[in-house]
This record gives structure tokens, C-alpha cells and sequence, in this order.
């Protein structure tokens, strides 16, 4: 390697001949590091001069003026005096290759360092103040900022990982790793009992077989795989949780000097902009190198395409860091909003102060939203215990779900041979149709031969101009009723006798419901409680007695806000009765036996029953109940077997009339609806006693993806029987219909096989796609009005650019089917960045795989 | 035959692939590397088909035997099976999981191991190892051994992973999913086998300075570096034992048996001296595609959440590999580093990218990282175990 004593000083050397030889020969990887490690300190000074001079008052700014002048002094005298060093520097190909090793060092440390949450920074001096605070003024209460500093430490509210716990977790790895571990110094306590995890794993280990035979091997292989890793973790977090308890000092002390040096802020310090505001002006100096002529050379377009590129994704993100603002609108459907929340909380206007001077202002309203979650058949073993009770055959964490799409054929209990080996499957379940966004069949169909046939009806609603709106058919057997809410109407229908019957029906009150709470238990079984408002009950727990309250109830709850991840719900914009049950959901108030209270909302669409609540051991689901829920007015439509039928108003027997196909009902009174005007009607469409019951689906025509109507499968079931495999077939439904079926057969060992299959939503998990409709609302100048200018739907990886404001799709709260949270950014510097992205991968691409294609330089030996 | 199509049983049968294909390629290799030994016992008395005797002799390249250079030439064959296998597992579980096969690690290295038989096929034609004659071509198939037992041990412990299939999370649902991985993919398992020619080549380097010490000495860099690396390597498992301190001596008993044939490994000559073009070819092939799946993950963080880099730790990770392959282009290209030099930065290389790739979660951002969609939920099924120690036992 070349040394610096082998050549001419700078500062001796007459100018330079051929600058582009010294350039190359003047600078050593030694000199390079040097300078560079120099640069390293003082462009955090620089900074940390700047900042405080801005904020700085009186004496204190004379001291940072002179401070900061006294630092930049040297750069500037160089700049002046010695032009050419400066050039050489950033020219040398040495200086360049030293730079991108200090990049590449600073991008390790942010890796081997935690890093505070760019989007939430730790506020200026909070860690400092902190660290002070035991000895300056210990009696004083932490502020904000400074519970912040700590929480990013030790993760008190559990945002995710603190530096604490990250820390020690990567120390206690890697010692693992290096064999290492036993260097912490943990009691015994804290070993991880590799024999007593095999132990608890063998009674698993010895069902894999029949576990692999009924359900799979993939199956099986990842139960044992994930029960296995799940107890090594388990141990290994107490090891780790162990390190940070004994450690805590010093990982605090880390903290503190990481904050100072801004390890936990790598890339966004002083010194890691400064590498890169050098590897531009090395690249820019050496790009152009010998004049720019050369560069239109093909020989050298991969080369110029991948270093302008370089630049252009510095210039970008440099203008990106000058300009950015990032934040979240929070909107309900239907709701607007002319501002916008950056995540350090700020509110913003769209074309207000800070961007886009000179525009005109706009407004963005959400007009749909929808949240869509995965399908799945979860498939569900049953044994009957010796007490009488069912419970799981075996005793999963998740009993088996399949994701399903039409065609897809699951297969389960293959049979074993003597020796253990698998044979066919005695279950065959195949996906015969999938509906996305489901319809009921409104056809009524006659009973087939063996089936028993039910009353069923359907109806049409007809609006005010005579138009027929929608169809809905009505099972007696079902009980879920037609709902207008409008005029705050409920339809039901019921199978009598005969006419005499359906007068005494109508003149039975139905008790009001709101619903039905349902309490699974630890014994699997169930409690129900009717719910009406102020209602309250007690429930016995192992650790006392809770007593329970009714406080609210709500049919299409809409969340205003979350406090303390406690839910504060939307007013009403009117009586219950004239709103649809879209999002049920019901308040309690739970006291527990010492005392302690919870305030929570249940939710019907919760049927994960996955939401926070503090008395975990007590949860909820809701079952709402549209016909006893309040009504305005409730009205019977009444079948005999023999095909009589009759309508009538409940609560009012003598409105009972005889009613035929094709006749038409008034919903309430004219002017008696929400709206205030004329009447709806329904009309009797078709009437059949003995229709059949099994629903068949079609898919909804007409609707687009923010149409929540639930989806259905027709499944094709192959079970053993006394004469050979039997086949039926049968829809299954997430909501609003049949969402299980029992299976009963026997198996070819002889045992009894029960199981239920349940065709559900995973509410709990991510949603398998999540959209928002967006609409553009801007003034118009000669009417001064808001009008709609531009619509587009966002979901994620597909954002809606406007004026140069991004809109994505960031969350959504399954507390809330209306709430959308999108994403907004505002950031000048995105368009150069992608450019530079995209000349770099097409430069690189022209240089190494192009070019030696056609040139065939490529032979290796 | 249902189980025949089934993502499993056609990994399994790559392994197998896999397998057999190291054994010929060893077998291949052993065969040219013995050659000279073979050729040599031939040496003496023949009787010519009139009666006479003829006495023969052994040139210093013998001749070919017919069995061995079809054996040889079969293993690009072979690669090209392993990878169509391979390939056809990829489609299957396409299938079984309805979205590209990239999304846990059950899928992904698989799709990286095919990455790495097609980058094997062409880099067969790049080094030009088909025109490789004489016993030097036992280097080129040890290469390919090296490869195939690379592939082999990797497919094994892939089939230990849990096996769960997964619906993609919205963020994952973009077309960038399948180009970005994917690309990624190429580029690593190119980069893995820059890594171990680099790594082969040295090995040979480091014995060829005992068995020629004058003619050819050993430089301090690799004097060290060689024990140090297979010291490093031997903690990776039994693929680092194997790979790395297990082919350094799997050469050291090729330079043996060169020494035992009374060879001075004179066919290492030109491998020797083409060393640094030989690697810096398979790196040329490799680097754009690492390119391209770095700056594709930039263009789909900015669709996703107009974000073109987030200084994720995995992202990070990403970059400071690349990072490394480009002060390895820099050096080797304007600042002169050839040969040795070079060498010793793209064997390193490999251990970077094995970093991001393998062991990020090991880091303490990973945490946080959002690249997290691969890892696995761990649940463990307690209902099915023992009980605890501690719990009271039921009765």
C-alpha cells in the first residue's frame, strides 16, 4: 500500500500537472480515515453549535456564534485557500472506497443498536434530564418527556420492545451463539431445562402419528416444531428477561451514552449525513471526471446511469429530510376533513402553512371503508367425556382452519395399517363454490323428496315512487326478522295453526331484548343473560364474585375515540329504532371482588373475542336480537301448512287480515318514518309451507369490495358408510346463516368420529385486505361551494397522490367497522429518490449483465 | 398419487437430487484427481496384437477416459434436473398456499436453492467449465460438488422448519413480492457460491504452499485467513463444519493424493492464475440481481407506505451486504485490489449475507423490524403436553 511520506505534500507540491494522477496518488486509505474520523466529530459539533444557537439568548448566543464560527472556520480557510485539496479529497477514489466503509460501520451500529422510533422521536434532552433526576431532584415527578425517554427504554406501556430488553436479548444470542452464555452469571433458576422440555413434549410426541394420520404431516410437523420452539423460547425470555433485571444499570448507562452519541438515532445523526453528503460530491466529482463528453461513450452509460442515480437518491432524500411531514386522518365513513395529524401530534391543513403555499386548500372525505378478513373451515374434533360433556378430541391451542377456494380438496383420518403406515382418508371435504360477497337465493324452492319442507316467504320492499328496492326471504324456523329502518318496522315471520292461532299470536307482546350475552366458560359450556338496559347480574369466578351491569346498548356502534384504550362511542343521530344493526354492541360495567372496575364495550362482530379487556377471565360475546331489540312497530306475516296466510300488526289483533301472494303491507304511517314521509310498502312476493330450508348463495351482483355482505362455500363432504362413502353437500355461511355443521361417522377402527365444522371470519387476525374510497372536496370558486374533484381507493401497496400529498391505507379498528386510519405524506423529495432508485438498478444491470453479453468478455480460464 | 405433488414430497426428491448429484460430482472429481496415479500404474510392457512388446508412457496430461468426461459432462445435467425438481415444488406449493411460494422461511430458501441450481447451470457456461480438459477439470467438478452438497445440506434443515402455509397480510399483497424476493434470492445463492469458490480456491492455494512451498508460497493473507475462515465457518451448523473446515480438508487429501502421484498440483496452475476472474464472474453474475432486490424492496416501501426507506434493521442489514460488494467493486476495479486481496473480501461476503438472511433476527431491532412477516407464531399446543413441574399433577 501506498504511503503518505512517498509523495509530495499537498501543501509543498507546485500545481499539479495531471490533477487527475495526483488525485489518485495523493491520498491513502490512512490520510482517507483520518480526515474522515476527524469529520466524524466535528460535524456532530457543527451541529449541536447550530441548534444551540438558535435557542440560545443573551450571553449564551455571543458564546455559540463565536463557538460555531471558530468550528466552520477551518472548512471555510480550506474552501478559500486550498480549493484543490478539497477537490482532490472528495475525488480520490481512496476517500470514496473509506466513506462507504463508514457508512457501512454506521449502518452496523444502528443495527447493533436499538433504534427510537423515527415517527416518535425521544424528546430533546429528556434522557439527560432523566439521568440526572435521582441525584438533582429526586422528590419531583417525572415529566412527560422524561416517561417517554424511560418508556423507549424499558417499555413500561409495551410498545414494543425497549432498548432494555433488545439489548439484552442480542447480548444474551450472541453469547448463546458463541457458546457463551454462561457468562451473565444466572442462578440456576434460569437454566433452560432441555430434559424437562422433552419430558412435557413426549405425551405430544406419542399422538404425532394419530395427529399426523387425522390431520396431515405438514401438520403435525409444525405442531411439533411450534410446541418444541415455543417452550425453548419461553425459557429462553426468562433468561433474557433475567439479563435485563441484573444488568439494568448498565444497559441504563448504555442508554444514556447511546443518546449522547446517537446510537439510538444512527441515521438521522450529524456524522452519518455527513458520509453521505461526501459520497455525493464523490461521486458527483468523479462521474465527471475528464469532462462530461466522455460520458456519452456507450462503453460508459451503465456507469453514468448507476452514479447519477446515486446522486439523485441523495438529492432526494436530502430534500425528503428538509420537506417530509407524515401523519394520520382519521375518518368515519361519510365524514370529512380539512386537516390532518402529523404523528408528533401537530395539525395540519391540506395546502395550509407548511406545504403547497399557494394552492388552494381541499378536504378529503372518506365515502367507504371496509376491512376484509380471511375465511377459514376450522375443523373441530369432538370426544364425549364420562361425564356427558363434549369437549375438544384434542386439546389445541387453534383446532385445525384451512383458508378454502373452489376446487380445493381437504383430506383427513387416513386410515393406518398394523404398522402405523397411512391409507385413504376417511374425511374428504371439497370446496364445490366459493362466494366472496354472498346472497341468499330469495327463490323459494318446494321441499325435495325426504326433506322436510318450512314455511318461507319473501318479500319486496317498494319505495315511495313505487320502486321494488330489495328482496329478502323470511324462515319461520330462522326467527330473524325484515328490517326497515326507516320507518323503524320490523317483518317476522311465523308458522301457525290456523287463523285462530295467528290472532292469539298477534296479541302476544314479545319481550324486549336487546340480545343475548353469552359467558364461555372454563368447562366449556355456556351462560346466557338476556340483555336489557339496566340489567345486572352476578358471575361466580374462582377468585370471587363480579357483579356485572347493563349500561348501554347500541345497534351500529361507531367509535368517536379511544381513551385509555377505553372506547368512547359516536352520539346517536337518532332513535335506535331507526337504525339498522350494522355493528352491535352492548356496555357493561364489571366490578370485581376487590373492588376494581371495568367499563367495556362487547361487540358482536367480535366473535374472535380478540379485543382488550382488563378481567381477562371474564369475556363476552353478543348474539343482537333484530326482532326483540326496539322497534317502532313489529308485524307477524302468519302460514299455515294447509296454505293459509295472514299479516297483522303486533300488539293489534284486529289488524289481522288474510293476505295472498302479491299483496302489498304499509310500513308504519305516512309521515311516522325517520325521513317524515310517505310510507314504504312490502309485498307478499311468494309464500311457500313447505319450501325447503337448505339456503343456496349466489354471488351479490352490482356491488363493489366495500360491500360487507358475508361470504358462503358449498362443500362437497365424503364420510364413511355402512354401504360405502356417502357424499352430501352443504353451504356454510360466516354470518347471517348456517355457519356449522355436525358430522357424525364411523371410522374404520370402529370408534365413533363427531366433529363440527365452522366456517367463520378470523376477525382476530390481520384482515386479508383492507380498501378506503377517498373523495377530494375542493371550493369552488364562483359558487363558493365544496364539491367533489377528484376520487380514487386506496389500499395498501396502492396509494392516491394529490397534489402531491400521499394517501395509504395504515389501520383500521375492529372495535369499528366506519373507522379508517389513512396515512398521509407530504414529501417533495420521493420523486428524485425513485428516479435515482431506478437508474441505479437499470446502470448496474447495463454494466455487469448487458454489457458483457455483447461484448462476450466473459470467459473465465 | 395424491402425496406425489405435494410440495414436501417434491423437496424431498431435490434433496435426493441433490445427493446423488455431490456423490457423481465427488466420484467425477476423485476420478480426475486420480488420473495421474491410474495413468502411471499403466505404465510398463504392452503386448501389441502382432506379439510384440511395446513400451509405453504417460504424458503429462493423460488421456481421457471416455467413462469420466461423461460422467463430468452429466453434472450440468444433473444441476439442470435439481432445478427443474426444484422448480416443479415451488409450483406445487404455489398452489397449495395460493400466492408466490416466498413467505416463510419453509418457502423461501427452497425458492433460494432453485435460484441457486439455475445460477449454477449458468454459471457453468459463464466460467466455461465444459471446455475445462485433463485433470484440472476435477477442480470444476468439485466446484459443482461443493454446490450440490450446499444445496443438499440446505434442503435438509429446510424440511425441519414448520411447514404452516400462510395468507399473505395486505402489506405482502403487491407484485413486488414475487420480483423483489426473488431477485434477492438469485443474488444471495450467487453470492454464497462466489463465496465458496473463493473459499475452494484458497483451500487449494493453502495446500499447494505445502506440497510446492518453493514454487509456490503461501502469502500471509491466506497463510492466516485459511484457518481463520474454517474456524469461523464451524459454527454454522453441520453445513459450516462441512463446508468449511470439512472441505479444507477434503482438499488437503486431493493435494495428497496429487503429491502421492508424484504431481506438484501443476494443474492448479491455471486455476491459479484465472482465480480472481473466475470469482469476480460468478460475482458479476450475482451483484445485479442483488442490486435489483434492494432497490425493489426501496419502490415497494414507497407503494406501500410512501416510504422509500425506513432504516429498517433488515433493510439495513440488506445495505451494508451490498455495501460490502460495492467497496469490493471499487477496489477491485480503480483501486487495483486483484487477486488474494479481492478474494478474501468476496469470501466474507458470503458471511454478511447469511447475516441479513439468517441470523437478522438475532438483532436488536429485529424486533421491531417490519420484516418479521416470515417468522412463525410458536404457540406451544400445552393442552397436548405434560404438565408444568411446578403445576400440581391432576389425579
Amino acid at each position: 500500500m501506498e504511503t503518505a511520506a512517498s509523495h509530495p505534500s499537498p501543501k509543498t507540491a507546485p500545481r499539479p500537472a495531471n490533477p487527475q494522477k495526483i488525485a489518485r496518488e495523493s491520498w491513502t486509505f490512512r490520510r482517507a480515515f483520518l480526515v474522515l474520523a476527524t469529520l466524524t466529530f466535528w460535524a456532530p459539533l457543527v451541529g449541536w453549535l447550530t441548534r444551540s444557537l438558535q435557542v440560545a439568548e443573551g450571553g449564551g448566543r455571543i458564546a455559540f456564534a463565536i463557538g460555531l464560527f471558530a468550528a466552520i472556520l477551518p472548512l471555510f480557510a480550506t474552501l478559500a485557500f486550498r480549493p484543490w485539496y478539497v477537490f482532490e479529497f472528495f475525488r480520490s477514489v481512496r476517500v470514496g472506497v473509506t466513506n462507504l466503509i463508514l457508512i457501512a460501520c454506521g449502518s452496523i451500529l444502528g443495527v447493533l443498536f436499538f433504534q427510537e422510533d423515527a415517527d416518535f422521536p425521544i424528546p430533546k434532552r429528556a434522557v439527560e434530564s432523566l439521568a440526572s433526576w435521582a441525584e438533582a431532584d429526586a422528590q419531583r415527578p417525572w415529566t412527560s418527556d422524561e416517561f417517554f425517554a424511560y418508556d423507549t427504554y424499558a417499555s413500561l406501556s409495551g410498545r414494543g420492545a425497549g432498548f432494555r430488553n433488545a439489548q439484552s436479548f442480542f447480548a444474551y444470542r450472541l453469547a448463546e451463539g458463541l457458546g457463551l452464555d454462561g457468562m451473565f452469571g444466572l442462578g440456576n433458576e434460569y437454566d433452560i431445562d432441555y430434559a424437562g422440555i422433552e419430558a412435557r413434549l413426549d405425551p405430544l410426541k406419542e399422538r404425532l402419528p394419530e395427529l399426523e394420520a387425522r390431520f396431515g404431516t405438514d401438520f403435525s410437523i409444525a405442531l411439533a416444531s411450534q410446541s418444541e420452539t415455543g417452550l425453548v423460547t419461553q425459557a429462553r425470555d426468562r433468561r433474557i428477561g433475567a439479563i435485563e433485571e441484573k444488568f439494568d444499570d448498565f444497559w441504563w448507562s448504555l442508554f444514556v451514552w447511546s443518546d449522547r452519541l446517537d446510537l439510538i438515532r444512527v441515521y438521522k445523526s450529524d456524522w452519518f449525513a455527513m458520509y453521505w453528503a461526501i459520497l455525493f460530491c464523490g461521486v458527483l466529482t468523479n462521474t465527471f471526471r475528464g469532462g462530461w463528453r466522455r460520458n456519452l461513450r456507450p462503453a460508459r452509460w451503465g456507469f453514468v446511469l448507476t452514479h447519477v442515480g446515486v446522486m439523485m437518491v441523495c438529492v432526494g432524500g436530502l430534500w425528503s429530510r428538509i420537506n417530509e411531514q407524515r401523519g394520520i386522518l382519521e375518518l368515519n365513513v361519510n365524514r370529512s376533513s380539512d386537516v390532518w395529524k402529523t404523528w408528533s401530534g401537530e395539525t395540519r391543513g391540506f395546502h395550509g402553512e407548511w406545504t403547497g403555499k399557494g394552492e388552494n386548500p381541499f378536504a378529503v372525505r372518506l365515502t367507504g371503508f371496509r376491512a376484509d378478513h380471511h375465511d377459514v373451515l376450522s375443523i373441530n374434533y369432538l370426544k364425549t367425556n364420562p361425564d356427558g360433556r363434549q369437549d375438544f378430541e384434542f386439546a389445541l391451542d387453534r383446532q385445525p382452519e384451512e383458508r378454502l377456494w373452489k376446487g380445493k380438496v381437504l383430506r383427513y383420518d387416513r386410515v393406518l395399517d398394523e404398522d402405523g403406515n397411512e391409507g385413504e382418508p376417511q374425511l374428504i371435504i371439497e370446496v364445490l363454490d366459493k362466494v366472496e360477497q354472498s346472497v341468499l337465493d330469495q327463490r323459494l324452492r318446494p321441499a325435495d323428496d325426504g326433506e322436510t319442507g318450512h314455511p318461507m316467504a319473501r318479500l319486496a320492499l317498494i319505495d315511495s315512487h313505487g320502486h321494488r328496492v330489495r328482496e329478502s326471504a323470511l324462515a319461520a324456523a330462522l326467527e330473524i326478522p325484515f328490517v326497515h329502518a326507516n320507518s323503524g318496522s320490523r317483518v317476522l315471520l311465523s308458522a301457525v295453526e290456523d287463523e285462530e292461532q295467528a290472532y292469539a299470536l298477534l296479541g302476544e307482546t314479545p319481550r324486549e331484548r336487546w340480545g343475548i350475552l353469552q359467558r364461555a366458560s372454563a368447562d366449556s359450556s355456556h351462560k346466557y343473560h338476556d340483555i336489557v338496559p339496566g340489567l345486572s347480574f352476578e358471575e361466580e369466578l374462582p377468585d370471587g364474585t363480579y357483579s356485572v351491569e347493563v349500561l348501554d346498548a347500541q345497534p351500529f356502534l361507531q367509535v368517536q375515540e379511544v381513551n385509555a384504550s377505553e372506547i368512547v362511542p359516536a352520539p346517536l343521530d337518532r332513535e335506535i329504532e331507526f337504525i339498522e344493526s350494522r355493528n352491535p354492541a352492548v356496555q357493561l360495567r364489571i366490578v370485581a371482588p376487590d373492588g376494581e372496575v371495568e367499563t367495556r364495550w362487547v361487540l358482536a362482530a367480535d366473535t374472535g373475542n380478540s379485543l382488550p379487556v382488563k378481567f381477562d377471565q371474564l369475556r363476552y360475546g353478543l348474539i343482537w336480537d333484530d326482532w326483540a331489540s326496539p322497534a317502532r312497530q313489529r308485524y307477524l306475516l302468519m302460514m299455515s301448512a294447509a296454505g293459509g296466510l295472514w299479516w297483522g300488526e303486533v300488539g293489534q289483533p284486529d289488524s289481522l287480515q288474510a293476505v295472498k301472494e302479491g299483496t302489498q303491507f304499509a310500513l308504519g304511517a305516512d309521515g311516522a318514518g325517520f325521513d317524515g314521509g310517505p310510507a314504504e310498502h312490502v309485498e307478499l312476493v311468494q309464500a311457500l309451507p313447505n319450501a325447503s330450508v337448505a339456503p343456496e348463495y349466489l354471488p351479490k351482483a352490482g356491488v363493489d369490495f366495500f360491500d360487507t355482505s358475508p361470504a358462503a362455500v358449498r362443500l362437497g363432504i365424503t364420510t364413511p358408510g355402512p354401504e360405502g362413502p356417502i357424499t352430501e353437500e352443504v353451504w356454510l355461511r360466516t354470518k347471517q346463516g348456517r355457519q356449522r355443521e355436525i358430522l357424525r361417522y364411523t371410522a374404520a377402527n370402529g370408534e365413533l368420529r363427531e366433529l363440527v365444522l365452522l366456517f367463520r371470519e378470523q376477525s382476530e387476525q390481520l384482515p386479508i385486505e383492507w380498501q378506503s374510497r377517498l373523495q377530494i372536496l375542493a371550493e369552488d370558486p364562483s359558487t363558493k361551494r365544496w364539491a367533489p374533484v377528484d376520487e380514487s381507493t386506496v389500499r395498501v401497496n396502492d396509494y392516491f397522490l394529490h397534489k402531491g400529498y400521499r394517501f395509504f391505507q395504515t389501520n383500521h379498528d375492529p372495535r369499528d367497522p366506519t373507522y379508517s386510519g389513512i396515512g398521509v405524506v407530504y414529501d417533495p423529495g420521493i420523486p428524485w429518490v425513485l428516479t435515482g432508485y431506478y437508474l441505479v438498478m437499470f446502470g448496474t444491470a447495463v454494466v455487469f449483465l448487458l454489457k458483457p453479453l455483447i461484448t462476450r468478455r466473459h470467459r473465465a480460464v | 398419487m395424491d402425496s406425489f405433488f405435494e410440495y414436501r414430497s417434491l423437496l424431498e426428491m431435490t434433496k435426493v437430487a441433490a445427493m446423488v448429484s455431490a456423490i457423481t460430482a465427488f466420484l467425477s472429481a476423485f476420478g480426475w484427481f486420480l488420473l495421474p496415479r491410474f495413468a502411471k500404474r499403466s505404465r510398463g510392457l504392452a503386448v501389441t496384437p502382432d506379439g510384440s512388446q511395446v513400451q509405453l508412457s504417460v504424458s503429462e496430461s493423460p488421456r481421457e477416459p471416455g467413462g469420466l468426461l461423461a460422467l463430468s459432462r452429466l453434472l450440468p445435467w444433473m444441476a439442470a434436473v435439481c432445478f427443474v425438481i426444484n422448480l416443479a415444488a415451488q409450483a406445487t406449493r404455489y398452489f397449495e398456499v395460493r400466492h408466490w411460494p416466498a413467505q416463510t422461511m419453509y418457502e423461501v430458501i427452497p425458492l433460494g436453492t432453485t435460484a441457486g441450481f439455475l445460477s449454477c447451470i449458468v454459471l457453468y457456461f459463464v466460467l466455461s467449465l465444459q471446455k475445462t480438459r485433463g485433470v484440472a477439470r476435477g477442480f470444476s467438478d468439485l466446484f459443482l460438488a461443493v454446490i450440490f452438497v450446499g444445496a443438499w445440506f440446505t434442503l435438509v434443515s429446510v424440511l425441519r422448519l414448520d411447514p404452516t402455509g400462510r395468507a399473505l397480510p395486505p402489506a405482502l399483497q403487491s407484485y413486488w413480492f414475487s420480483t423483489h424476493i426473488t431477485a434477492y434470492m438469485f443474488g444471495y445463492f450467487t453470492l454464497f457460491i462466489a463465496t465458496a469458490a473463493a473459499w475452494l480456491l484458497f483451500c487449494f492455494k493453502f495446500w499447494r504452499g505445502f506440497v510446492d512451498r518453493q514454487n509456490h508460497p503461501v502469502s500471509k493473507l491466506t497463510k492466516w485467513g485459511v484457518p481463520i475462515f474454517a474456524l469461523i465457518a464451524a459454527p454454522f451448523g453441520s453445513m459450516g463444519m462441512s463446508l468449511g473446515p470439512g472441505l479444507l480438508a477434503v482438499t488437503g487429501l486431493i493435494a495428497g493424493i496429487s503429491a502421492w502421484s508424484g504431481s506438484k498440483m501443476e494443474w492448479f496452475d491455471r486455476w491459479e492464475k484465472g482465480s480472481d476472474r473466475f470469482t469476480w464472474l460468478i460475482f458479476v453474475v450475482g451483484f445485479p440481481f442483488l442490486t435489483a432486490g434492494l432497490i425493489q424492496g426501496g419502490l415497494w416501501a414507497q407503494e406501500a407506505w410512501a416510504l422509500y426507506w425506513g432504516w429498517d434493521s433488515k433493510e439495513v442489514s440488506a445495505f451494508i451486504s451490498w455495501l460490502f460488494y460495492v467497496v469490493y467493486l471499487h477496489l477491485r476495479y480503480v483501486v487495483g485490489w486483484r487477486g488474494e486481496k479481492g478474494m478474501w473480501i468476496l469470501a466474507f461476503g458470503g458471511l454478511s449475507i447469511y447475516i441479513t438472511f439468517q441470523l437478522f433476527g438475532y438483532l436488536p431491532a429485529s424486533q421491531a423490524s417490519l420484516h418479521r412477516y416470515t417468522d412463525m407464531s410458536v404457540v406451544p399446543a400445552e393442552g397436548m403436553m405434560a404438565p408444568p413441574p411446578e403445576a400440581p399433577m391432576a389425579n
